[in-house]
């Protein structure tokens, strides 16, 4: 009884000093020093409490000097250190003792940078800051969280700061850019490693302890001091709001309580980064993202069925006067159905994409927004794998038949509007002569798989209009190309002789010979190298084995004619179109496509034999074009050229003797006649008997040519001038055959 | 959802008082009839929470509030708008005052001394004559020097005062939404030189006399409710060890508070509540 009114009466001087203090804060200075010792380790707890909470105030109150804060560090430290190191300390004496530990830290740190050889202060602050630090994690929340406040201290003291004015060191804030670089109590890199350790700390406890709103709200509260004073951490301090989540406690029940956690984390972490998007200017690259990142909060928190109201409102469309909908079925009633929703009329007004795939006619079912209900996409994966596995196929199919039924009825009656806002569409309005009409409009086949033809009549009924088309579709917005017309016969002629001259174009710039066709002799393979060679030959096929042509039909057989037969013939078709091409590329320039030629009459001939054709008749009249197409324009330069063509074509048939008689026609030419004849006779011997006649009749009919006739048939038939009539052609050898 | 204290002045009388008889708000009977009774009055020995009571103008909801709670603890109060505006004539001519400068008496002369008869039916001058007798004038929360000692002459006549000498509170209670957000984004901007925690509290509550009145006391209760819980852990002394706190010892005041904002949410469901810690 004695000691406790001792106590009492002690606490009645002590307040009385307070209010000392409290009008006076100079009185600190004498005042503070005589209390310690009453209020230390030792004292009883009231006035430990009591002494503690004086503390406190006096480092904390902003009425007090700065000097007489720094002047009262030394004394204060012990009797904080005092306090941690009691055993079985009271709860709220250790709690302002950490407080006020955090207040007297920056004055600690100056005094010692100050004075580098008083070790004594700085070990007793480490001593402090050590036992604290060592607690942080196993002492009650209420003290934690001053704990917290405390690193928070540490790291604003130990980072680097702003110096205001160098030239009056004491008013600067304390920071690490105050500590010289050889301070040997406190060297700075020691202490920078340190204070970024504790923002790590800091920071880890957004992530670790979502579940006590009271650790992330004093945390979030104090790092708003740290972004505000020290722009070197901001960055790192924003990423880990915006990384924190303060909703993940949805997950968990909706107690009472939670709902007040979750409510508080939310609010004030949209408090500290409204906080922190105050301080960035607009074009702060974080500026937009803190923003997104605040209206995702709100949505995910609005969304949330329990956020804010412990139980969802009832529903305004729940029935009062009736059963509700959703439990007739469990009590069996019997109700009626309600009044199906037939699926929307397609052929009116505007369709979407929801009313082309609705089939169900349940009214609620129609209304049903996947987005909302499920949100997650995940979840909808999960429910959707499952029914699609189970859905009975037949019904599957006859659904994909309604829908596409109805897709086609919707694109005829979205075409037929067109069109008739098309024609509707003003003439006026159809800029005439405008250049811009030549644009560029490829012709597409229909998207939809149809038939062109179908399209058709429609599409060119509307050509006349095409311009106000243009422009009525302007209107419409719609991006779908109009459909492509059906080409008429002059176009589609057109167009195939297009792609066939795109076949030779192709050819330039190839090699005339890969670089393996010279080596490789018999072996080689016709169109196996990406050459000239190769090419001709493959056009030379294409030409003359077409597969949809039978060979045996007359019609085809005579292509070729069909081909030079323009005015008769309209059913012009793409191999006539090729053989034409080829004799013009040949024709051209003869004289360096010689080989061509030849390679051509080859695959000519050799198909004709394939197909057991003994006339060959496509390669006869191949041969009969390129000839006619040359002789021209033979003169007796060309006489090897000449040559060689009558020497490689497979075969000589009785047309080219022909051609190659009336040459002598010419008087300048009747030597390449004569020559030529000459050589069939003496290097193709199966020829012989032809070349031969053939001479002989140059020599019977032209005059002018006897001479040199004359001088041929000493040659090879000598006997024929012997006898002015010559032997009976006998009639197998009509033609000869590939020597 | 506040209401504008402007449109106050457009009703032309307050609505009648709900009869007693009834019960109208059970919620706040109880809450007088079952929690505030337990508090004790205030004695030197008895520990109490320091409050502080914020809303917008610093004139009826914070006012109301201030009343309830300085019968029984340290209590002071503040307004976070940027002026003292109170309903005039129209909804376009509002009263408008200077924060810390204007006292509540001259708020009620010159109003009176305007137009009587509209300031007495609207309930200003009712409401300016109670603020005159809590305290001097409105305050700005914003200029709001914390820690601070409030020893004038002037802060020594306020109701309430006797604990806040030091110029700091445990607790801080905003009647708006507003208000709690301007609260706690000062706070941040101070940046928090004291190291003190605080609990910052909101109780939406309207902005008309009979909500100031029920708010009141609701916030009496959280009040009492609080101050419970901190008693508690005062009594539990010496059993929670620093170094192995557990047990009840892990049931502090701080980390009870979600806990008994929660019970207490449960009672006034029709003021939502709101609550942070922040740093002084």
């Amino acid at each position: 009884m004695a000691a406790s009114s001792q106590i009492a009466e002690t606490l009645k001087q002590l307040k009385s000093a307070r209010l000392i203090v409290l009008t006076d804060p100079n009185a600190y200075l004498q005042i503070l020093p005589g209390i310690l010792p009453m209020v230390g380790a030792g004292a009883a707890l009231d006035l430990r409490r009591w002494g503690s909470d004086f503390i406190a105030e006096a480092f904390a109150s902003p009425a007090v000097p700065f000097d007489i804060k720094q002047k009262l560090v030394t004394s204060v430290l012990p009797v904080l250190k005092g306090y941690f190191e009691t055993p079985d300390e009271d709860t709220g004496v250790i709690k302002t003792a950490v407080q006020t530990a955090a207040s007297v830290y920056q004055f600690a740190f100056r005094y010692t940078i100050n004075n580098p050889l008083d070790s004594q202060t700085w070990q007793t602050m480490s001593a402090i800051k050590s036992s604290i630090l060592s607690r942080v994690d196993v002492v009650p929340s209420g003290v934690r969280i001053c704990c917290i406040k405390f690193l928070q201290v540490v790291v604003l003291a130990q980072t680097p700061g702003v110096i205001s004015d160098p030239r009056v060191p004491s008013r600067n804030e304390v920071s690490l850019s105050l500590v010289p670089r050889d301070h040997p109590l406190i060297p700075p890199i020691n202490l920078q490693a340190e204070a970024t350790g504790f923002l790590d700390r800091l920071l880890g406890i957004l992530q670790e302890s979502t579940s006590d709103a009271l650790l992330v709200t004093a945390t979030l509260n104090s790092l708003g001091g740290l972004i505000r004073a020290r722009p070197s951490v901001v960055n790192k301090i924003v990423n880990a709001l915006l990384n924190f989540n303060p909703l993940k406690l949805m997950n968990a029940p909706m107690t009472p309580k939670n709902m007040v956690m979750i409510k508080s984390m939310w609010k004030t972490t949209k408090a500290v980064l409204n906080n922190v998007n105050a301080r960035f200017p607009p074009t702060h690259p974080l500026h937009e993202r803190i923003k997104a990142h605040n209206k995702e909060l709100d949505n995910t928190i609005t969304k949330a069925p329990a956020a804010g109201k412990k139980r969802a409102a009832p529903d305004t469309d729940e029935p009062t006067d009736g059963l509700d909908h959703a439990k007739r079925q469990r009590l069996g009633a019997d109700v009626p159905e309600p009044p199906a929703a037939p699926p929307k009329d397609l052929t009116t007004g505007e369709v979407s994409y929801a009313d082309l795939f609705t089939l169900t006619t349940n009214h609620a079912l129609q209304n049903f927004d996947v987005t909302e209900h499920i949100p997650s996409p995940e979840n909808l994966l999960r429910i959707l794998l499952p029914v699609l596995l189970s859905i009975d196929k037949e019904r599957m199919n006859s659904a994909v038949n309604t829908i596409r039924a109805r897709y086609l009825a919707l694109q005829e009656r979205q075409r037929l509007e067109r069109l008739q806002q098309a024609l509707a569409a003003p003439a006026s309005k159809a800029p005439v002569g405008d250049d811009d009409d030549e644009d560029y409009e490829p012709e597409y086949p229909s998207e939809d798989g149809k038939p062109a033809i179908e399209k058709t009549r429609d599409v060119s009924s509307a050509d006349n209009v095409a311009d106000g088309e243009v422009h009525a579709l302007d209107h419409l917005g719609s991006s779908s190309l109009p459909f492509p017309g059906l080409l008429s016969r002059d176009e589609s002629k057109k167009l195939n002789r297009g792609y066939v001259i795109k076949l030779f174009n192709q050819m330039e710039g190839l090699p005339v010979h890969g670089p393996q066709a010279e080596s490789a002799g018999f072996n080689r393979l016709a169109g196996s190298e990406y050459d000239r060679e190769s090419w001709i030959t493959m056009i030379a096929r294409i030409a003359c084995r077409s597969t949809a042509l039978d060979m045996k039909d007359p019609d085809v057989k005579s292509g070729f004619k069909r081909v030079l037969d323009r005015q008769s013939d309209d059913d012009d078709d793409a191999l006539a179109a090729i053989r034409e091409a080829m004799k013009l590329y040949v024709l051209q320039d003869f004289r360096s496509r010689l080989d061509v030629a030849i390679d051509w009459l080859h695959e000519e001939w050799l198909n004709d034999r394939r197909e057991e054709l003994i006339e060959v008749p496509n390669y006869s009249e191949c041969l009969i074009a390129l000839l006619d197409g040359m002789l021209p324009y033979y003169d007796v330069r060309d006489f090897k050229h000449l040559l060689r063509f009558l020497g490689e074509i497979p075969t000589v048939t009785m047309d080219v003797y022909e051609r190659i008689k009336n040459l002598a026609k010419d008087p300048e030419r009747v030597i390449l006649a004569t020559q030529s004849l000459t050589y069939i006779c003496l290097y193709r011997p199966p020829s012989r008997s032809l070349g031969a006649h053939s001479l002989k009749k140059i020599f019977d009919d032209f005059p002018d040519a006897k001479g040199a006739a004359r001088k041929a048939l000493l040659k090879v038939w000598p006997q024929a001038l012997e006898s002015e009539q010559p032997p009976m052609i006998d009639n197998v050898a009509k033609k000869d055959v590939t020597a | 959802m506040s209401v504008d204290p402007r449109l106050a002045g457009r009703a032309s009388k307050p609505p009648p008082p709900p009869p007693m008889e009834s019960a109208p708000d059970s919620h706040t009977m109880d809450a007088t009839s079952e929690e505030t009774p337990q508090i004790p009055p205030p004695t030197d020995g008895g520990y109490k929470l320091k409050f502080c009571t914020v809303c917008a103008s610093n004139n009826n909801r914070s006012m109301e509030a201030h009343l309830q709670l300085s019968a029984h603890y340290p209590v002071i109060s503040f307004g976070t708008g940027s002026l003292v505006r109170l309903p005039g004539p129209s909804i376009s001519q509002p009263n408008v005052y200077n924060f810390n400068t204007t006292s509540y008496n001259s708020m009620h002369d010159e109003l009176a001394s305007k137009d009587p008869g509209l300031y007495k039916r609207n309930g200003i001058l009712a409401m300016l004559d109670r603020n005159r007798n809590v305290k001097y004038g409105p305050e700005r929360f914003q200029d709001w020097p914390v820690g601070n000692p409030r020893m004038n002459d002037i802060q020594k006549t306020d109701r309430g005062w006797e604990g806040t000498e030091g110029g700091v509170v445990d607790i801080v209670i905003t009647c708006e939404e507003r208000c709690w957000d301007s609260v706690v984004d000062d706070l941040i901007n101070r940046g928090a030189p004291l190291n003190r925690p605080v609990h910052v509290f909101n109780v939406e509550i309207k902005d008309n006399h009979e909500e100031a009145l029920k708010g009141g006391q609701a916030i009496l209760d959280l009040a009492a409710r609080l101050n419970k819980a901190a008693n508690e852990e005062r009594e539990v002394q010496g059993s929670e060890n620093w170094d192995a706190g557990n047990g009840k010892a892990r049931g502090g005041f701080d980390e009870r508070v979600p806990e008994i904002l929660a019970e207490w949410q449960e009672k006034y469901p029709q003021l939502p509540a709101l609550w942070t810690l922040s740093w002084f």
